[in-house]
């Protein structure tokens, strides 16, 4: 019998991410790939949650350090205990280990077999967050294995917490049904090239870098999908570089997936380590090509299916893009794209993280 | 005004370059028609082939608590079917011996009856319309009237269901008979909407269920949960349609057939109400935020985005809808930006 899972990501149900995507992907829907008690917090207390098989827990107040963090642990897991029955739970998924929920989760089921999913946000606070990095070392101590996505989401975490053991990588992957069905390509009625940006515009994503180097480049258009907040703090600094950018909101998945369709490159300036790269396998699923700065993660995921870039030079960028829009360059990596997408369905993800959550419980 | 004009386009066309909106549509004007009006943005960003476009049908949110309730509330009042200052409970079987028998209009009307803060209306009564009809005519108060200004749903709600009991109609039919027809305005109704008026509808919120952003269906979640009709939002709306409301409440004889309230109660309701106590409001209109009362300046907003304000002293009304929740719940880029149109229109 599959192991029945306990999991909880503590950030509000409709926050942005990779992660809250993937968790969501992975724990929620009416027929979850993995089956699962899931949990994310109520931020506003409106009730049940709309996501089937999401569940929401209304705690406030919270936090990522001392003081206050041991509180904020403490009312996660008063919340967690009033709805969770231990016998029903084989074995417990841990989200972020670095935040609220997996400490509280821990102490909530103490016995339960334990898997640790390390995601790039944990690494890059525990960097920055002396009292995350300690929760980050306490829960690594008593996983009884820890998933990492790529190789350097691993050499990462060893160097954060060096006694990390029984670490085992599973690549995270993406629907297998965009992967089935991915929305038709549309070809641009202008003729210039139609770039895209979609993610969080935070400094660890090149957000900063974006708006110079485009400097350079010719016969663009620039549109950006990312939380409204983020872009409007960001908007002041496109005007200055003179972009004219095309806002599209923060997209729901699937009218992600039309974005991709519409556009004919994905730009990825990234800083730093990223933990998988969901978002370009979803636009290389879509078909679309990547220019991306080979960060670690990226450089592994995409490799030679994308067109590594770097994004401190717009001369650089500039002659990526020339190159992309005039030789047979473009088709080349669209069929790249699309083979190297296929290798990462996310029902193979579930299935190693099931087979494993098996072999603990 | 050609600087003004000028400057409202620039503004009103910055919110879709910043992100506060994916499209709006506006106008000004006074008692004779429009000054000037616009278009900018998509009403959906992702489709650069869907302009804004003057004929635009927006889910306009608590708007509806002046197109629908405030109006028929109006309506009743003029023809003397209700007294401002009897308590409920006088003559209001469903309310007597509760304690919101103990409340009159006025004090719906100007927000300080002293009703719970917020609806929740499925929390509280669960998704039956009677039960939750039965749950917030007998809810306790959350404080007793006449003691402060405090903004609720639960009002408008409430006063849906008076004009109901009044009028002997639901409140659409009651609106659409007594006010929206006979003063043309033919594109203002309750959700949702017909197929072939949803194409050219300013999409909302991301629906979490569906996964897409509500289109032609009512955002407010006490509007759906009541079937699309209630005093708080659910209607939608267009500029012209609100232009001809504006100008009438500006001036009488600009409607060709007259709704059932009359300039009494415009007057009456763009008057400050509530003494002492802070905000000030008139009779759900309110004194636009950063104004003073006795420079006339009235408004309602919309939580989708939308907003109107009206303004007798200056002979001036100004429409600005968006569909700013397309992006965000956040309500600072848009509240910075009302300022500023209402300022240029108003100063």
């Amino acid at each position: 019998m599959t192991a029945r899972v306990a999991t909880f990501l503590d950030l509000p149900a409709a926050s942005p991410g990779g992660s809250v995507e993937l968790f969501r992907d992975l724990y929620t829907g009416t027929e979850p790939l993995i089956p699962a008690r899931a949990f994310m917090l109520d931020a506003v207390h409106n009730g049940p949650s709309a996501v089937p098989g999401l569940d929401l827990l209304a705690v406030d107040g919270k936090c990522i350090d001392e003081p206050g963090f041991t509180q904020y642990v403490t009312a996660l897991h008063r919340a967690l205990a009033d709805v969770l029955d231990p016998e029903d739970v084989d074995v417990l998924h841990l989200q972020h280990l670095t935040f609220g929920a997996t400490p509280a989760l821990l102490r909530t089921l103490p016995d339960h077999p334990t898997i640790a999913l390390v995601h790039g946000t944990d690494l890059l606070f525990a960097e920055t967050h002396p009292d995350q990095l300690r929760v980050l070392r306490d829960t690594v101590r008593r996983a009884d294995a820890i998933v990492v996505p790529t190789s350097a989401m691993a050499d990462r975490l060893r160097t954060l917490a060096p006694d990390a053991a029984r670490v085992v990588k599973i690549p995270w992957g993406i629907p297998d049904h965009l992967l089935a069905g991915p929305p038709p390509r549309r070809s641009s009625p202008e003729g210039r090239q139609r770039l895209l940006y979609a993610g969080r515009l935070t400094p660890e994503k090149g957000a900063d870098r974006l708006t110079q180097a485009l400097g350079v480049a010719t016969n663009f258009t620039l549109s950006i999908a990312a939380p409204p907040h983020e872009f409007r703090a960001l908007r002041p600094a496109l005007h200055r570089a003179g972009l004219d950018v095309h806002y599209l909101g923060w997209l729901p998945r699937p009218e992600l997936w039309k974005a991709f369709a519409d556009h004919d490159a994905l730009l990825m300036p990234s800083t730093t380590l990223e933990a998988m790269g969901l978002v370009a396998l979803e636009a290389q699923a879509c078909g679309l090509p990547v220019l991306y700065q080979p960060v670690p993660g990226l450089d592994e995921t995409l490799g030679e299916a994308a067109l590594p870039t770097g994004f401190t030079d717009p001369n650089h960028v500039a002659a990526n893009l020339r190159h992309l829009a005039v030789s047979g360059l473009a088709d080349d990596l669209r069929a790249a794209a699309r083979a190297n997408a296929a290798r990462f369905p996310l029902s193979a993800a579930a299935a190693s993280l099931s087979h494993l959550g098996d072999s603990l419980s | 005004m050609p600087s003004t004009t000028e400057h409202l386009h620039g503004l009103v066309t910055a919110g879709v370059n910043d992100g506060v909106y994916p499209g709006a549509v506006w106008a000004v004007g006074n008692a004779d028609g429009v000054i000037d009006r616009g278009t900018t943005g998509l009403l959906d960003p992702t489709r650069s082939d869907e302009p804004m476009t003057p004929d635009t049908v927006f889910d306009v949110a608590s708007l509806t608590k002046i197109l629908a309730v405030w109006s028929t509330i109006g309506t009743l009042w003029q023809d003397n079917h209700l007294d401002l200052d009897e308590p409920l409970g006088q003559f209001w079987p469903d309310v007597a011996g509760y304690p919101l028998g103990q409340v009159n209009a006025h004090q719906l009307l100007t927000h300080t009856a002293g009703l719970p803060l917020r609806a929740q209306l499925k929390n509280l009564y669960g998704t039956n319309h009677d039960a939750i009809r039965s749950g917030v005519l007998h809810e306790a108060l959350h404080r007793p009237p006449s003691q402060a200004v405090e903004y609720t749903d639960r009002a408008a709600l409430i006063l849906g269901y008076l004009a109901e009991y009044l009028s002997g109609e639901p409140l659409d039919h009651l609106a659409t008979d007594r006010v929206w027809s006979p003063l043309g305005m033919r594109e203002t109704r309750y959700g949702p909407l017909p197929t072939a008026t949803v194409a050219r509808c300013a999409p909302t919120e991301l629906d979490e269920e569906t996964g897409t952003h509500l289109k032609g269906i009512a955002h407010d979640f006490s509007a759906r949960l009541l079937g699309g009709v209630c005093g708080i939002a659910g209607a939608f709306s267009t500029l012209d349609d609100l232009t001809v409301l504006l100008r009438y409440l500006l001036d009488p004889g600009t409607a060709a057939t007259p709704p059932g309230f009359g300039p009494d109660w415009t007057r009456e309701s763009l008057n400050v109400h509530t003494g002492s106590l802070e905000p000030a409001r008139g009779l759900f209109w309110h004194p636009a935020p950063g104004t003073d009362p006795a420079d006339q300046s009235w408004t309602h907003y919309g939580f989708t985005g939308t907003a109107m304000w009206l303004n007798p002293k200056q002979d001036r009304w100004a429409v600005l809808l968006t569909n700013k929740l397309y992006y965000t719940r956040d309500r600072e880029p848009l509240a910075t930006l009302r300022d500023q149109f209402r300022e240029t229109v108003f100063g």
